[in-house]
């Protein structure tokens, strides 16, 4: 899960910056009111944005819905609650989703992690729903929960982040 | 001109047409990426400055009552602007006290000397600190968003600055125009004594209250009608100022504090919105009333004076804005972008001009005091445009971190 640095913009909102696994700086800003400005700033100049684009709250919706289908669905953040398009655009036909079963096996490189530091939604998009381990089950796993061999992961997604996550898992 | 018996035809039509004209001249200046905000400004100078332009002058009492509502409303909406959220983010990117310790000694001392050295009297000179002393939200944010610098790293510290600029106006704001109150003594007495008691409770209500604020126009509370809420609150505001006049308390400073006692409680986005076009609006009708204000005979001797102070409150704010930015950024260009955003003096210069101009006698002192902040006002909101030049940046950036 890479780091999101937040500042504060007194009167105007919030900057979140993160570093992509590149190098790429990249910044949003969340403006009261739903506008977000989306940031590339330059390696030479940490100061400015190289490049600013500024987003309506029904664009931000749109182009959130396209980066990770599967977020706009569980909600997001919670930041943009207060913005009524946002979580309009982002919801979906419950047809489009995958739910499955899927075992994590003995020797899963995510055996022994939390879902956090696994990075399942960041990197698939697909929500753990419950975990059943043995005989007991633990339903709505925080991302503090700590996946272990044996377990069986009850997930939701996109049919191809579910097979992502197989893919994660198993090898 | 316009006959016998047909005033109100006439003062229509001059009325319309200094509107198209500051509407006009505001899209050429905003398609020309410069700040809209000196426009009517201007407009009004013009008017009263040219002599066959008379005509379309309105009467001198629909000057003074548009301009004395539109000062009520305009203190209201900048005071509405920052709630407690915005104070505690700006305390925490700035401090606070050596700002405030800055801007007394780099922006207000200036406008406070050049008042006492232009013979406008101890109460000119405070008014006069208070113009130098605030930069303008409306035309910091304008450059903000025009050159795209939201995702600076220097911008946190412009932003903290303005909000910090915004508190401390709460206090000065009531006093200095307490110092304008008609009448003896003890009717000055009595407004200073209630500019005092007003500016206490407001801080005890807005800085003392740790609990959520009740939200107005939560969703779902009711059927949301923004227009509606907002004419709401702006008649609160009027209601207050008048109950403030009656007790002979100076009503812009009571107009301000219960702005800034009600930002906690407007949270809803859409009301937000017609709040910020009542802003924009109750700005340009105080600027034009400012610039009608002005005598024509005032004009030629507040440029030169005018011109002088732009440039050392100029120079003070850009320093301003370079010491503030230091914690965020070394680089000398983020460093004076910082302060070159925080040089324009706009809506609340504005206001401290109407307050000296709606008190000055018809040619007093006092409108020559008028003409000095519409010019201070001019030249600030057009500096930052002409030194945007990116090469002038580099070699005053050099310069400054030499």
């Amino acid at each position: 899960m890479p780091e999101i640095h937040e500042t504060a913009l007194p009167g105007i909102g919030v900057r979140y910056e993160l570093t992509t696994r590149r190098g790429v700086r990249l910044g949003v800003v969340a403006h009261r009111g739903g506008r977000r400005d989306l940031l590339v700033y330059d390696a030479d100049d940490p100061d400015a944005a190289r490049e600013a684009v500024a987003l309506t709250a029904a664009e931000t919706a749109a182009l959130a819905a396209l980066l990770d289908p599967a977020a706009g669905r569980s909600g997001g953040d919670g930041r943009s609650g207060a913005d009524g398009a946002a979580t309009a655009g982002r919801r979906h036909p419950i047809g489009r989703f995958a739910v499955d079963w899927i075992p994590v096996p003995p020797g899963s490189p995510y055996a022994g992690r939390t879902i956090a530091t696994a990075g399942v939604r960041s990197i698939t998009g697909v929500s753990i729903v419950a975990v059943l381990r043995d005989d007991a089950a633990f339903p709505t796993p925080g991302p503090d929960f700590r996946l272990e061999a044996g377990d069986t992961a009850l997930v939701v997604g996109t049919p191809d982040g579910v097979e992502a996550l197989i893919e994660l898992l198993e090898d | 001109m316009f006959g016998s018996g047909s005033l109100a035809a006439g003062t229509l039509l001059g009325l319309g047409v200094v509107v198209v004209a500051v509407a006009l001249g505001a899209r050429l200046t905003a398609g020309a990426g410069l700040d809209a905000l000196p426009v009517p400004l201007v407009v009004g100078l013009v008017i009263s400055a040219a002599g066959p332009l008379h005509v379309l002058r309105p009467d001198a009492a629909v000057t003074r009552a548009g301009a004395e509502i539109a000062l009520v409303v305009l203190l209201f909406c900048i005071g509405l602007a920052h709630g407690g959220a915005d104070r505690r983010a700006a305390a925490a990117t700035v401090r606070v006290g050596r700002l405030l310790a800055l801007d007394a000694g780099l922006n207000v001392a200036p406008g406070f000397v050049f008042g006492l050295l232009g013979g406008f009297g101890p109460a000119g000179a405070v008014l006069l600190g208070g113009v130098t002393g605030a930069s303008s939200w409306t035309a910091a944010m304008g450059q903000l968003d025009r050159r795209q610098r939201f995702g600076n790293r220097e911008t946190p510290a412009v932003l903290a600055v303005l909000v910090a600029e915004h508190c401390a106006l709460g206090a000065y704001l009531p006093l200095a125009a307490a110092l304008l109150a008609p009448g003896g003594a003890v009717a000055r007495a009595t407004a200073l004594l209630g500019s005092a008691a007003v500016v206490a409770a407001a801080a005890w209500f807005a800085l003392g209250r740790t609990a959520a604020p009740p939200r107005w126009g939560a969703a779902g509370a009711r059927p949301p009608h923004p227009a509606a809420d907002a004419v709401l609150l702006a008649g609160a505001a009027l209601l207050l100022a008048g109950l403030a006049a009656a007790l002979g308390v100076p009503t812009a400073g009571v107009a301000y504090l219960a702005g800034g006692v009600m930002a906690d409680i407007v949270t809803d986005d859409d009301l937000r919105r017609v709040v910020g076009a009542l802003r924009q609006a109750s700005t340009a009708v105080a600027a034009l009333g400012l610039g009608l204000l002005v005598p024509a005979g005032r004009l030629p001797g507040a440029l030169a004076g005018g011109l002088l102070l732009a440039a050392v409150s100029g120079a003070g704010k850009v320093l301003t804005g370079w010491w503030a930015a230091a914690p965020l950024t070394t680089a000398a260009a983020g460093r004076l972008r910082a302060g070159l955003t925080l040089v324009p003096r706009g809506e609340i210069a504005v206001a401290f001009g109407l307050l000296v101009a709606l008190s000055a006698a018809d040619h007093g002192p006092g409108t020559g005091l008028a003409g000095l902040v519409a010019v201070e006002v001019v030249l600030t909101t057009a500096a930052p445009t002409a030194l945007g030049d990116a090469r002038l940046r580099q070699a005053a950036a050099s310069a400054l971190s030499r």
